[in-house]
Parts: structure tokens; sequence; C-alpha cells
């Protein structure tokens, strides 16, 4: 349902703005419409809070918290009592401060620990790189011989190797032996080699000729010969892994103790900077400023009473309804009952219908699980969803929780056609209870399903047809009624005639149809041109697509069949059992997948489209964001 | 004889559309990735858009059946 909305219109006594606007933030009805540009004064304290904000979520960030959903209202209204009772313009400076110190505390840490994290991945850089020629090291050569190991392009090693091999030679040392190189990533090969302190400058004269390039060991290896750095570099490695775990920890504790109390600061400095925003576009020089936005009338009186008790003759409320013209900037809030509130959440997906507009969500929540129910049509596996959604429900997410009371309709509708089609975890049920289906069996009987699906259909269509025609002639808009009672009527004409055909009634009464036809493409034509008549035809494939149900409540049904195939093939086996439960599992999932996604489609497109204008606009109160919400907004 | 050819017949009417569907889909996958890559918030819309060309293998289902049905 689509709550009537007031059009409400405030003035105050500038020297109280401050805590007018900060209730009118706390009641958390009001959507707002201000107009106007920010004084240089009031920006100057918006600009502080935003940075302050800023500051905070940043501090948040680095310590790495995301416990929103988990904050509780009670440590939002605790911190907001402590700021409260700061006069206002001190606690910005306080709050800086304070912020200031703890930052200073928490990037030293971070520092440290983004050091400590370089520093370890050089080290076990460098391990791997030593590891790969640890043997060529250790092997014995000449005691003054010395150890070096160089970069290399792949395409020049052979050339080095080949003048290295000569320059050997040219002093009468052995080549074999003395080198050893392990190709690498990107074409750039490792070089070991053992040279004598005289071939030392010459080798290294050729290999930077072919354009290798010296490796040399962590500056905190320094010193340390190559052959003995591997226990250097393994100790070094172990303690800057208990350092950095040590960091871990100290954060993970920072995080857990300061994480909710910044959240409950961020806020209230949020909330505040919302106050100030709105504070920023009057003008503090008149004596009396004005707000006007829109309320629920449900809401009006609460808020009338809550101002009027605080600020007395300090401000003067006046409202109205809205005229006809400004239905269109009168912003949509939907309340529905507890019981088909859940299913606004398929609202969310689309624009909000418009203010003169329907709410379809209790239609939804009607015919969104009859039709889910349907297509699963299995007692077993609608029991699994009932699990399923008793758990959910049990969330801490209000959109789980919103999900889990879907997921309940769903599984009774599905227990009660898992009845209709005589089905508990396919034929599992026939065969251990002798479970009969109390109209057909799906998998047999597809025409009478078949059948069905498409009276659904229409019956749909023919609703949302209905309900576009209510709304058509509540806004007076003639010609969108007429095109849809038009499209009604020419749908109707067509299962007239079908019906005398099928029932072979006399030829007489085919006029009532042909009358029907007549009639409504007159009012198609009337009310939308050749387009109403290619938007019938549209109709008619829209009610031929509720096949759907059938068709993916057929595929299910012999899916789980399958299953129990697999049982009678391989006997009362573990890899019966285990093909059987899996082809199950793979059914579950298709099932409340495919179900769901379809139901949702013929709502969106073959229901909504009779009706739906989304072009609404959305309720956004003048409120505190929710803990979970302000990383979408913000 | 005939009873393949009928059953020939319901598979390709099955079977074309479900190509068709494959096609459409993977079109709509790709576009739809990069779409929700960058605005998350239309990952619902474009579950709906990509269940969409399913109605080409509905109707092909239909046909099917009714030729089963009618002929078989």
């Amino acid at each position: 349902m689509i709550r009537k909305m007031v059009r409400l219109a405030l003035w105050g006594v500038t020297g109280k703005r401050r805590e007018i606007i900060e209730e009118l933030h706390r009641l958390g009805v009001l959507h707002l419409e201000q107009e106007g540009s920010r004084s240089a004064g009031e920006s100057v304290r918006l600009n502080t809070l935003r940075l302050l904000r800023g500051k905070t979520l940043g501090l948040l960030e680095s310590l790495g918290w995301d416990g929103w959903t988990a904050l509780s209202e009670e440590s939002i209204n605790d911190a907001e009592k402590l700021l409260s009772s700061l006069p206002s313009e001190e606690f910005a400076p306080e709050i800086e401060k304070s912020l200031e110190e703890f930052g200073k505390r928490l990037s030293s840490l971070l520092d440290e620990r983004t050091a400590a994290d370089d520093l370890l991945l050089r080290a076990k850089k460098a391990r791997d790189t030593l590891e790969r020629f640890s043997s060529f090291l250790r092997r014995d050569a000449g005691p003054s011989d010395t150890a070096m190991v160089w970069l290399i392009p792949e395409n020049t090693v052979q050339q080095a190797l080949g003048a290295l091999h000569a320059a050997f030679s040219a002093r009468g040392e052995t080549w074999e032996g003395r080198h050893h190189f392990v190709p690498g990533k990107d074409f750039l090969g490792v070089l070991a080699l053992r040279v004598s302190p005289e071939l030392e400058e010459e080798a290294s004269e050729i290999l930077s000729r072919w354009k290798a390039l010296p490796w040399s060991l962590p500056e905190f290896c320094s010193g340390a010969r190559l052959e003995d750095a591997l226990p250097v570099l393994g100790k070094k490695i172990e303690n800057l892994s208990d350092r950095l775990q040590a960091i871990t920890g100290d954060l993970r504790r920072a995080s857990a103790e300061w994480g909710p109390r910044l959240a409950a600061l961020f806020l209230f400095i949020d909330a505040r900077t919302e106050q100030a925003a709105v504070e920023a576009r009057l003008d503090p020089s008149a004596d009396t400023f004005t707000l006007h936005g829109w309320i629920p009338e449900d809401a009006l009186e609460p808020t009338v009473s809550a101002l009027k008790d605080r600020f007395g003759e300090d401000v003067l409320l006046q409202w109205r309804h809205p005229g006809e013209k400004e239905w269109s900037s009168v912003p949509t809030s939907l309340k529905n009952s507890p019981l088909s509130s859940p299913f606004e959440l398929f609202l969310k997906l689309l624009r909000p219908p418009s203010y003169s507009g329907i709410d379809p969500t209790t239609a939804v929540a009607l015919f969104f699980p009859f039709f889910s129910g349907c297509m699963i049509g299995d007692m077993g596996y609608g029991v699994l969803i009932l699990l399923l959604s008793l758990k959910l429900k049990k969330a801490v997410r209000p959109l789980l929780r919103d999900v889990g009371s879907i997921f309940l309709s769903v599984s009774l509708w599905s227990i009660v056609w898992g009845a209709a089609w005589g089905e508990f975890f396919g034929d599992a049920g026939h065969r251990l209870f002798h479970l009969e289906p109390l109209w057909v069996e799906r998998s047999v009987s597809v025409l009478p399903v078949v059948v069905f699906t498409v009276a659904l259909g229409a019956a749909h269509v023919f609703f949302g047809l209905l309900l576009g025609i209510y709304q058509g002639i509540r806004n007076r808009h003639r010609h969108l009624w007429m095109e849809k009672a038009g499209n009604l009527t020419v749908l109707l004409a067509l299962v007239a005639g079908l019906i005398v055909l099928k029932a072979e009634l006399p030829r007489g009464v085919f006029t009532v149809p042909l009358s029907l036809l007549v009639i409504g493409l007159a009012l198609l034509i009337a009310g939308g041109g050749i387009g109403g008549i290619i938007e019938t035809l549209g109709s008619i494939g829209n009610i031929i697509s509720y096949v759907r149900i059938a068709a993916i409540g057929l595929s299910s049904a012999i899916l789980a069949l399958v299953a129990s195939k697999f049982l009678d093939v391989f006997g009362l086996s573990v890899f019966g059992i285990f093909l059987a439960l899996m082809i199950h599992l793979l059914n579950f999932v298709l099932a409340i997948g495919g179900s769901g996604l379809h139901s949702a489609r013929l709502h969106y497109v073959e229901f909504f489209g009779k009706f739906y204008s989304g072009n609404g606009k959305e309720y956004t109160p003048f409120q505190r964001r929710s803990g979970s919400s302000w990383k979408k907004q913000s | 004889m005939e009873k393949a050819i009928i059953a020939l017949a319901a598979a390709l009417a099955v079977g074309i559309p479900a190509v068709a569907t494959a096609y459409a889909q993977a079109k709509i996958g790709s576009a739809g990735a990069g779409t929700v890559a960058e605005k998350p918030e239309t990952a619902g819309t474009i579950i709906i858009l990509e269940a969409i060309p399913e109605t080409m293998v509905i109707l092909g289902f239909v046909v099917a059946i009714m030729l089963i049905l009618q002929f078989a």
C-alpha cells in the first residue's frame, strides 16, 4: 500500500533552528525539500564536519573494521548522549584532537606492518633465489673462490657463458662446475658463478656486456657470504613473521575495541553533517526560517505533537494534502502488513511506483510463492526450504530476514504443490510410503499441467490489466484505461472463442466472442492506436510464457526421478546413494534458483508490464542513517 | 519411422530455440557482467534480463509437447 503523504511546512525562530533541525532529524519522518544556497559561515562548519566524517571513516577503513551490521543501537545512542552533552562548537575540535592522536598511533602500527611486510617479502624472495643454488654454492671449489649471482636475459645467456668459458680457459682455470643457470620468469634467468678473485672483475665486465644485472643479498644480510646467507635469511624470516603476527594481533584487538566506538562516532558526525547541510541553506540573518517537505499522513500527528511539545510557540506548522498536479513530485513510501512487507524486496530492483500508482507488493506476496511452489512442487524440497527459511529468519541482516520470510511462503506452497503432484524427493515418497498425487503426476500427465499454467497466466495477466484499468480511471488517463480495457476485452474474446470451439457450443453463441472482439478492437484503437493491437499480441505471448511453470516443474520432477533411477541401477550401495543425493542436491539448488528467478521474471515482465509505472520518487526521510547503509550512500 | 520423425521434430522444436536462447544469454551475460562490475546495484535487473530469452525455449517446449501429444 502506498502511504498517503502530506505537505508539511514549518516556520521557526532562527535562534532555535539548530535544535529544531536536530529534533526533525531525530523524528526521522520528514522528506525534506530544500532550496537556496549555502551561507558562508555555515559552509565552514559543514566542511569541518565533512572533514571529520571523512577522517573517522578513513580510520575505520585503516582498522579494517566492518561490523556495521552488528553495531547495536545502544552503542550508537550512548555515543550520541556523550557527545551531545558537549556544546556543538566544542565537540568538533575535541573529536579532531582525539582522532589525530588515535590516527598517529594507528598509522605508526600500520607503517611498521608495511615495513615488516616489505622486508619479509624481500627476505623470502632472496631465500627462494638462493635455495635454487644451495647445492651449487655448497659444492667444494677453490677456497678463495667468490660466489656471484647475476640476473641475465635468457637470450644472451649462451653468449655470456661462451665468453666466460673463454676467459676461464685463457687463465687456465677449469670451467666445469663453476656456473649454474636457472631459467626464470619473463625471459630473465638467474646465473650463479664461482670465480677466483683474479677473474672476478673480468667476469663482471663480461656479464655486464651481455646485459646481466648483479643480484645481491638484502641489506639486512650485509656482510654475509652468499654461501652462508641461507640460515641468516631463515632466522630473519622467522623474526619478521613473529613481529607481523604480533602487529596483526595488536591491530585486531584495536579493531575490536575501537571499531564500534569509531563507527558510533562516525554515525554521530554523519548525523550532525546532515543537519548542518540543512542549516547551511537557511538565511541566518532573518528572524525566522522555513522548512518544508513531505510526511506520511500516519506520522503527522506524533510529529506535530513532538515539535509543539518541545518548541511551543517557537514553531508554526501547517500542512495540506497534495494536489493532483503535485502527484509527480510526491515521494512514495510503502507500508504493508508484516506478512507481505518482505516482498517489497522485489520492488527495490525497480524505481518506486509513482505516488498515484499501485503498490503491487500484496499481489507479489500472493502470486510469487504460489508460482515458485508450483515449480518446485516437492514436499521433501519444501521441508528443506522451510528449514533454510527458519535459519535465515534468525539472521542479523534485515535483508536476509526478508529472504527468510519469502522462503517460508515458498516452502509452504512447495509442500502443498508437492502433495498435489504426489512428490517427496521425486518418487521416493511413492516408493517408501505409497504416496499418491492428490491431482496428477506431473511427469506423466503433462498436458493438464500445461493447460493449468496457461490458465494461471491468463488469470494473472487479466488481473494486471484490471489493475491497469483501475489506475487509468483513477488518474483520469483516458487513453491508458481504454487501451488496457481493449486489451482485456480482446483476450476475453479469444478465450470465449476457444471455449465455444472446444465445447462445441451452438454457432449462435459465437456472436458473444465476436462482439467482444469488435468492442475490444474499438477500445484498443481508441486508446493506443496500432500500438495497442501490437500490445495485445504481446499479451498473448505473455500468457503463453506462464507455461514455464509447467516446463521448469517438469524438468525438476524428472531430475528427481533420475536420482531414484541411480538407486535402481546401483542398488542401495554407497555409490548409488551418493549419486542420488548429488542429483537431489543439484535439483534442489536449481529448484530454488530457477523457480525464484522465473517467478520474479513473470512478475516483472508479464504482470508489472500491465500496470506498473515506476516513475515515483523514493521517500528518503531526514534521519540518521542505519549502520549498514552508510557505505552505499556516502 | 513416423514416430522417429515426430521425435526428431520435437527435438528440433526445443533444440533450435535452446541454441538461440544460449546465444542470447551469452551476449546478455557478458554485457551484464560488465554492467554489474560498474554498478553492482544493477545485479537484480541483470539477472532478470538474463532470464528473458528463455521464453524462446519455453515456447519451443510447448510446441514439442504439442507435437508429441498430438501425433505420437
